[in-house]
């Protein structure tokens, strides 16, 4: 038995009696027959502009008096009893529908402002942009698509975004942002390593996309409004941040230098451990060689810190996520030759590993045999045994010295590693920060609505069922998805288990 | 209720009257037992059990060449020299008189292979010698026993088994030897030492898998490694001689005697073998 759902517009409670115009639907799987009422038409031929927009029905607002409408196919009468509506008649697919089985018509009354204003009810679509399933969808869709002469939108915004002037103003901007972005995308190939310039891409980009959305579509939708929200915060925070900084130290190069120098003395104490001599004194030579040139390195690049501290105080007035983007580059250019040791340490300690797994192997007489990719027994001669248990006894017991300098750089990098994640993590927050999208979903306001609430309206045993919608704002973490801005890339998934083996198996670890 | 008139026969095509899954009264004369019994004379039981005896003498000696290059009591150059000289005899012994073939050939590959244990002895046992400085000598005794154990386990007696693995049983070994090394006073003891372990356990075992069947190489052994061992300590000697005598008498004897205890039972019901027919 076939559903038939009537969608009728609270509206029509101060209309005269007249034809109304909508869209019929029909979803052949579930069984279920949409009438949408949209408005009164004017006319009886109206052209609205929308395919299969026509005039589905009539209103009549007292007694019911009898329209001919035995051409149509679909049709619906409407009265109203009192202060509620009353569905006289509806004709599906040419037949009158007996309409006193119980729960086969529901009448549903909606608010069309409400739907027409919530901005985030059609992008809780499907991947493919199929709107099967959710009949409310289709209705703010049918709604959207139709346009409709009295709609009241958010009057200020529009009315300043229409004036002629703030309209050249806004083209001239996109103009300096676009030459802004070419400029940038020219430096890419060489600059794309530094996070700043990535940063300032994406900056230039979002800048553009505001603009096109001033410029175009003449409104701002919420998500506009919430990542310029978000930029006014970030560029606050960042001022303030400046303002302290400036007050409490005096030259942060100066600072650098300093913990630049506890960590010389911390790694130099540490070659005092119990370890296989000679191969450590040799170990400990070479790295503290390394560490030596780190320290001439840093002296002699103090005045460029200098400079970039100076670049640090003009971009930093951009925002916090400026900010963010020069520490982290900042922290790359100091960090350099901890990656030097740490990529040293690990490719002997991975060489040492792999060699004692291959040794192993031949200590119990067996052979990795990569044609089958298995492990085989295998006759070995015995100088071969010979040499390969003497190999596998010097790499076994020069394993600890190995492991040890292993894990002390292992963990320098993982730091600045961490480091590095974590302030572009804040970046990626700052960026996407909710507080516009979260204060308009604390007051409960219809243009955050992604969901629906369905109240019955009356019970009768006989007859359709009387129901009313409202749409009403969904789970705040809902919301907030929805008003991400696209061009904001997220940073990756850390991959735990991937990290553990290659830090076990010595392979090197690169910042996400 | 059929009556059963004919006499149950052992046939197929016979015995209508009897049901499918009937069991006659004479089924199980066919049963025998200990067909396959083979008669071990105690000789060859004890000749069996010596293999084991004479690998273990085997270590011992190794063991005292350590002890004594570490009390200092003989010189590394008079053990190098006189393991060299056994080790020539024993190869000439070998090559020209128990396997009587052109040796020519043999020559230049064994020359080879001499060649690579003595030069890669000589250049890491400088580092062979500094390898276990952090770690305690209990702890290496430990080890290197731990190690001479396994190589007695998987050792290749001769006897087909699935648990033998030659190459472990020889990795062990070195392995031993080379913690065992580590001790020592000087980088030329620890190569002295490397290659007497080469020696007893590589080339050794190939000279005796030709005297198998021998009394008196198994004598001499026993009687060798409880000498040396009289001149270490006389507790250690008497040890091995009970050690021995476990192994070499004891076994044998309960091995015999729990032979009548066999019982192996063979009928009809085995598994058809299907040997291969020369035609």
């Amino acid at each position: 038995m076939e559903t038939l759902l009537v969608f009728v517009p609270c509206a029509l409670y101060n209309e005269e009696p007249g034809t109304l115009y909508g869209v019929v639907q029909e979803t052949k799987e579930e069984y279920v027959k949409c009438y949408f009422v949209i408005g009164k038409a004017e006319g009886l031929n109206e052209n609205y502009g929308v395919e299969k927009c026509n005039i589905i029905g009539y209103y009549c607002k007292g007694s019911s008096s009898i329209v001919s409408f035995k051409q149509k196919s679909d049709w619906v009468v409407l009265g109203l009893c009192g202060s509620e509506f009353i569905l006289h008649v509806i004709v599906s697919a040419g037949n009158v529908v007996d309409m006193s089985k119980p729960c086969q018509t529901v009448c549903i009354i909606y608010d069309h402002e409400k739907f027409i204003q919530s901005e985030l009810f059609l992008q809780s679509l499907e991947p493919d942009g199929s709107l099967y399933g959710d009949h409310f969808k289709m209705l703010a869709s049918n709604l959207n698509s139709v346009s409709l002469k009295n709609s009241r939108v958010r009057p200020f915004s529009s009315v300043i975004l229409k004036n002629v002037l703030s309209q050249q103003i806004i083209r001239l901007l996109l103009c300096i942002a676009n030459i802004l972005l070419n400029c940038i995308t020219f430096t890419h190939p060489v600059l794309k390593y530094t996070a700043l310039e990535l940063h300032l891409q994406t900056f230039l980009k979002s800048l553009i996309w505001i603009l096109q959305s001033a410029s175009c579509k003449k409104i701002l939708s919420v998500k506009v409004w919430n990542y310029i929200v978000a930029t006014i915060v970030d560029v606050c925070c960042g001022m303030l941040l400046l303002y302290w900084l400036t007050a409490v130290t005096s030259s942060p190069p100066q600072l650098l230098l300093e913990s630049g120098e506890v960590v010389v003395t911390t790694l130099r104490e540490l070659l005092h451990l119990k370890l296989n001599y000679a191969f450590n004194n040799m170990l400990g030579q070479f790295f503290l060689y390394h560490i030596n040139v780190w320290w001439t390195f840093l002296v002699v690049a103090k005045p460029v810190l200098e400079v970039a501290f100076h670049i640090f105080l003009c971009l930093g007035r951009l925002g916090l996520t400026f900010q963010a983007s020069i520490l982290v580059d900042l922290l790359e250019l100091v960090s350099f030759h901890i990656y030097c040791i740490y990529v040293y340490a690990a490719r002997l300690y991975s060489l040492q590993v792999s060699g004692l797994v291959a040794l192993w192997r031949l200590f119990l007489g067996r052979k990795h045999n990569p044609l089958r990719g298995r492990v085989d027994s295998c006759q070995y001669s015995s100088h071969q045994l010979f040499v390969g248990t003497l190999a596998f006894t010097i790499l076994l017991f020069l394993l600890p010295t190995t492991l040890m300098y292993y894990i002390v750089f292992t963990t320098l990098r993982l730091v600045v590693v961490g480091l590095e994640g974590l302030l572009t993590r804040v970046r990626y927050i700052l960026q996407c920060l909710p507080l516009y999208v979260s204060t308009l979903w604390l007051l409960q306001s219809t243009i955050v609505s992604s969901t629906v609430h369905l109240t019955v309206q009356c019970r009768e045993t006989q007859g359709p069922l009387l129901l009313s919608v409202q749409p009403v704002p969904g789970s705040w973490w809902n919301t907030v998805q929805y008003c991400i801005p696209e061009l904001v890339h997220s940073p990756p998934r850390v991959n735990w288990g991937n990290l553990i083996g290659n830090l076990v198996s010595g392979k090197l670890i690169y910042p996400s | 209720m059929t009556q059963k008139q004919q006499t149950w026969k052992k046939n197929l095509y016979e015995n209508v009257d009897y049901p499918d899954n009937y069991t006659d009264k004479t089924f199980l004369e066919e049963l025998k037992k200990n067909v396959h019994i083979t008669e071990i004379s105690p000789r060859s039981a004890v000749l069996g059990a010596g293999l084991v005896t004479q690998e273990i003498s085997i270590v011992i000696f190794f063991v005292i060449i350590y002890v004594y290059l570490y009390n200092g009591w003989i010189e590394p150059e008079t053990v190098i020299v006189q393991s060299s000289l056994v080790a020539t005899i024993g190869y000439l012994l070998y090559r020209i008189v128990l396997t009587k073939k052109n040796y020519y050939e043999a020559l230049v590959k064994d020359l080879r292979t001499v060649l690579i244990f003595v030069v890669f002895g000589y250049i890491l046992s400088p580092v062979l010698k500094t390898l276990t400085d952090t770690i305690s000598t209990d702890t290496i005794y430990a080890t290197a026993s731990f190690m001479m154990i396994i190589h007695l386990i998987f050792f290749d007696y001769g006897v087909p088994a699935a648990i033998v693995s030659s190459s472990l049983s020889l990795n062990a070994a070195i392995f031993g030897s080379v913690c065992l090394a580590s001790r020592l006073a000087s980088p030329f003891h620890a190569f002295v030492l490397l290659t007497n372990a080469v020696e007893c356990f590589v080339l050794l075992p190939i000279l005796l898998s030709k005297g198998r069947g021998s009394v008196i190489v198994l004598t001499a052994m026993i009687a060798i490694a409880v000498y040396v061992l009289w001149t270490v300590s006389l507790i250690m000697m008497v040890l091995c001689v009970c050690i021995t005598l476990f192994v070499t008498v004891l076994c044998p004897v309960w091995f015999l005697r729990w032979q009548n205890c066999k019982e192996n039972i063979y009928g009809p019901w085995d598994e058809a073998i299907v040997h291969d027919t020369e035609m």
